[in-house]
């Protein structure tokens, strides 16, 4: 029988709510049972994933405590003495705070550059923001490789370009170019990066943008707020649970830049450029450029697996910071 | 509105989807022997058993018409190869050769043995070294046909030809050699248009020179044209370093007759960097070296940009591809950097040059034997010295009657001063081969292109080179005590020999 309250704001009765009816949880193997057409068409892509991931990431693992150039089975056992050098490899942490710096740079304007564009193209008033949106998505859906080889030769071609006072002042030399000098090879690295694959977050913006109910809007341009005031207020708040995942997804997209540095620069000048992921490829499959004397994948395994472990603490904070997001969404009011 | 999909159609188009995917992934029923490309997954394959080898030395016309497949990477002998093809196909009917360009040999050699689908011929891949310690022979073992004894005793000095632990394993041969004795093939070629047009008249035989003739083009020319370049891009920057200096230390840094690396303690290597640093200093490289590869290079030097590079002799044929009236260009020998000659290039016995093989699952083991015995024949190393693309093993091909250039001429001429065989633990003792040392981070060729990119200078040159001395001797440390916990009988003696003289040539012997 339901039971009524006095409410202390209006004197009214107020009745009580009816408890929910709950369904019977059911036992773990019948909810498999009864959701099995899913499992059955996951299992493709979990098998894949398993075959083509996971096993040999697992596999890997073995190969870390050995010496080994890939052909025949590995014999020669080493223990932890490839995870030792890589630990104190001044190369390796180079090349870490290369891929920092990299992401330090990229990441802020990158993202900023994207949700400009974002807004700009979100104006349904805006002509031909279709053709817009095509071109600068292009560069992130091209390979890495087909757009750097020719904006290597391009930068290549400005070293005579560059007015002969930059060369007696000593800010460039023409004998290596911007690729060749540490004072400006990340940097054209970055910018390249930033231009190949901002595409990619622009998308996302726009997706995130077109989420917020345009009822906002038109109800802060009632209540007089500006562009400003409506970005800040309104556009930012609802669209930083979104935004905070792309940061994230950005974050560690970046830390593992590997194609861009192996086309411009191949990790030079010597090592200026090296990130993590070119590190691990040299010693994988070209060592005569600047390391070791031959293959060994036993020590770019554990290079590799090295790194991942170092990464794995940022994919941590990405798990702890997207589930505060959905909090925050669920207090919003909004849809997961 | 738009009626949502039902259940049943969901499922149909999954299963028609899925099908679909099943059906693009199916191999073939038979897979085709001529197949080049191996599958990215390996799996474990027997060995081919042997097949009884024929007594004929040529090879009978096959019942049915046979297709060997070879895979090399050469570019500019290439047409050499053609020729050889051709002039086999036609002694040969019922043979033909297939060459299939393939650049990844170190990985893609591997995949095929896995999936037993070697070519029939091949040049490079894993060392034979390496085979022997693993027991997976992608090689075939010649020495199993009948008339390999007869094959052995047709080259000029079979004692240091076919040598074990070189090309030889446990009695077996896999490989011959084909090349002349010579260690290096790479050397500074100099445009003598622009050494005539700037009035350069001495070539460079020291670093002081090779640096004033750099001066003078580059100063002189108002930057049209720049003294030196090198295709940095092909990964080649240490060729001038490691190559040019070879008169003065030794390529690799180690010091035979006490097994010591002397990068540090030679100040010739030093002194090669110092000049590679001042070519950058006074803006003497062709600003385009830093990112172009050996070929554009080559025709950069052709079209008069750059008035020294380096290069191997292949730049000659390349030349004659590319820039067929450019011809007026010399070699120099390697610089002296102190008051005197005092080292050589060296090399081993056993295998020279570029070594071929046959594949160890070749389904067609004696027309291939006839190919691979064909282009070991003194007749092929006449051929082979005329199309200008190297000196063969046999002492007669390298007459200067079969070289029409001059470049060849001199290189024939002094070339084989320049060159000494030296010592070879592998000889004394093949167990050496199974040392798996690992090297040093950076190793000299990083640290030439440090130097070159001035992330390094000259004054910390001294601490630089001594750490990559503490590192290869660490590292080198550390692979024998690994080897030898691991029952390998070999021991540091092994590798030192007291009694060599750099200028002279050392025949190792098994054992001794």
């Amino acid at each position: 029988m339901a039971v009524a309250s006095i409410s202390p704001s209006t004197g009214g009765l107020v009745p009580e709510a009816q408890p929910r009816l709950q369904k019977p949880k059911l036992p773990l193997w019948k909810q498999i049972i009864s959701s099995r057409w899913s499992y059955v068409f996951i299992a493709p892509w979990l098998i894949g994933t398993a075959v083509f991931g996971w096993y040999p990431m697992l596999s890997s693992i073995r190969y870390t405590l050995y010496n080994w150039t890939g052909f025949g089975e590995p014999t020669q056992f080493v223990g932890l003495r490839h995870f030792i050098k890589v630990a104190t490899s001044p190369i390796f942490w180079r090349s870490v705070g290369n891929a920092v710096r990299y992401t330090v740079v990229l990441v802020p304007i990158q993202l900023s550059l994207a949700l400009i564009l974002a807004i700009i193209l979100n104006n349904p008033r805006l002509r031909f923001s279709a053709i817009f949106r095509a071109a600068f998505f292009i560069p992130a859906i091209c390979s890495v490789i087909v757009l750097a080889v020719p904006v290597r030769y391009l930068v290549l071609n400005l070293n005579r370009a560059v007015p002969q006072v930059f060369v007696d002042i000593g800010l460039f030399n023409r004998s290596l170019g911007f690729l060749q000098d540490s004072r400006y090879a990340l940097s054209v690295i970055t910018a390249f990066g930033i231009w190949q694959s901002f595409g990619y977050n622009l998308v996302f913006f726009l997706a995130a943008l077109q989420s917020v109910p345009v009822e906002l809007y038109e109800a802060a341009t009632v209540d007089g707020a500006g562009r400003l005031a409506k970005l800040w207020h309104i556009t930012i708040p609802l669209i930083r649970p979104v935004g905070v995942l792309i940061l994230l997804l950005a974050l560690l997209g970046s830390m593992r830049v590997f194609e861009s540095v192996l086309a411009l620069t191949d990790g030079g000048p010597f090592f200026a450029t090296e990130v993590p992921m070119t590190y691990i490829y040299h010693y994988a499959f070209r060592p005569v450029r600047g390391m070791g004397g031959s293959i060994n994948l036993g020590f770019a395994s554990a290079a590799a697996l090295f790194y991942s472990i170092l990464l794995l603490g940022l994919t941590a904070g990405q798990v702890i910071v997207v589930r505060w997001s959905r909090a925050r969404r669920r207090e919003l009011g909004l849809s997961q | 509105m738009k009626e949502k999909l039902n259940r049943r159609d969901f499922l149909k188009l999954a299963s028609l989807t899925g099908a679909s995917w099943i059906l693009a992934s199916c191999r073939p029923a038979t897979p085709s022997p001529e197949q080049a490309q191996p599958s990215a997954t390996p799996k474990p394959t027997e060995p081919q058993p042997t097949p009884k080898p024929i007594e004929p030395t040529q090879a009978p016309p096959p019942a049915e018409p046979v297709k060997l497949i070879q895979w090399d990477w050469w570019v500019t002998q290439g047409p050499w190869f053609d020729e050889e093809i051709q002039l086999f196909q036609e002694a040969n009917p019922g043979i033909t050769v297939e060459r299939v360009m393939q650049r990844e040999m170190d990985q893609a050699l591997p995949l095929a043995f896995a999936e037993g689908k070697l070519p029939d011929f091949y040049m490079g891949g894993p060392p034979l070294t390496e085979q022997y310690n693993t027991g997976q022979w992608l090689a075939y073992d010649l020495s199993s046909f009948v008339d390999f004894p007869e094959f052995k005793n047709s080259f000029p000095n079979p004692e240091i030809d076919f040598v074990e632990g070189k090309n030889v394993f446990d009695g077996k041969c896999y490989t011959a050699p084909r090349e002349a004795r010579n260690a290096w093939w790479n050397q500074v070629f100099i445009n003598l248009d622009l050494f005539d047009k700037y009035g350069i008249t001495k070539l460079p035989d020291t670093d002081e020179e090779f640096l004033d003739a750099a001066r003078k083009v580059t100063k002189d020319s108002g930057g049209a044209a720049y003294g030196y370049a090198n295709g940095f891009a092909t990964g080649w920057m240490n060729m001038l370093i490691e190559w040019q200096g070879a008169r003065s230390f030794i390529v690799g840094g180690l010091d035979h007759r006490t097994h010591e690396y002397v990068y540090s303690k030679n100040p010739h290597y030093a002194g090669i960097l110092e000049m590679l640093a001042t070519l950058r200093e006074e803006g003497l490289i062709l600003p385009e070296a830093s990112s172009i590869d050996d070929e554009g290079m080559r025709a950069m030097f052709a079209d008069g940009k750059v008035a020294m590079i380096n290069g191997g002799m292949w730049n000659v044929n390349g030349w004659k591809q590319t820039h067929p009236d450019f011809s007026h260009y010399t070699i120099i020998p390697p610089l002296i950097l102190g008051d005197k000659q005092e080292y050589t290039y060296y090399t081993g016995p056993g295998q020279t040059g570029e070594p071929f093989y046959l594949g160890s699952t070749t389904r067609h083991p004696n027309e291939a034997w006839a190919w691979y015995k064909w282009l070991h024949t003194l007749e092929s190393g006449i051929r082979w010295v005329k199309s200008g693309n190297g000196l063969s093993i046999f002492p007669e091909a390298n007459d200067p009657k079969y070289i029409t250039d001059q470049v060849w001429k001199d290189y024939v001429v002094w070339m084989p001063k320049l060159n000494r065989v030296g010592p070879s633990p592998e000889v004394r003792n093949p167990n050496t081969g199974k040392l798996n040392v690992a090297g040093p981070e950076p190793n000299f060729a990083a640290i030439t292109g440090g130097v070159y990119a001035g992330e390094i200078s000259v004054s910390q040159l001294p601490e630089v080179l001594a750490e990559l001395d503490r590192q290869l001797t660490e590292n080198f440390a550390i692979a024998l005590e690994d080897a030898q916990k691991a029952g390998v009988d070999v021991k540091f003696e092994d590798f030192v020999f007291p009694d060599w003289d750099p200028l002279k040539d050392y025949i190792t012997r098994p054992g001794a």
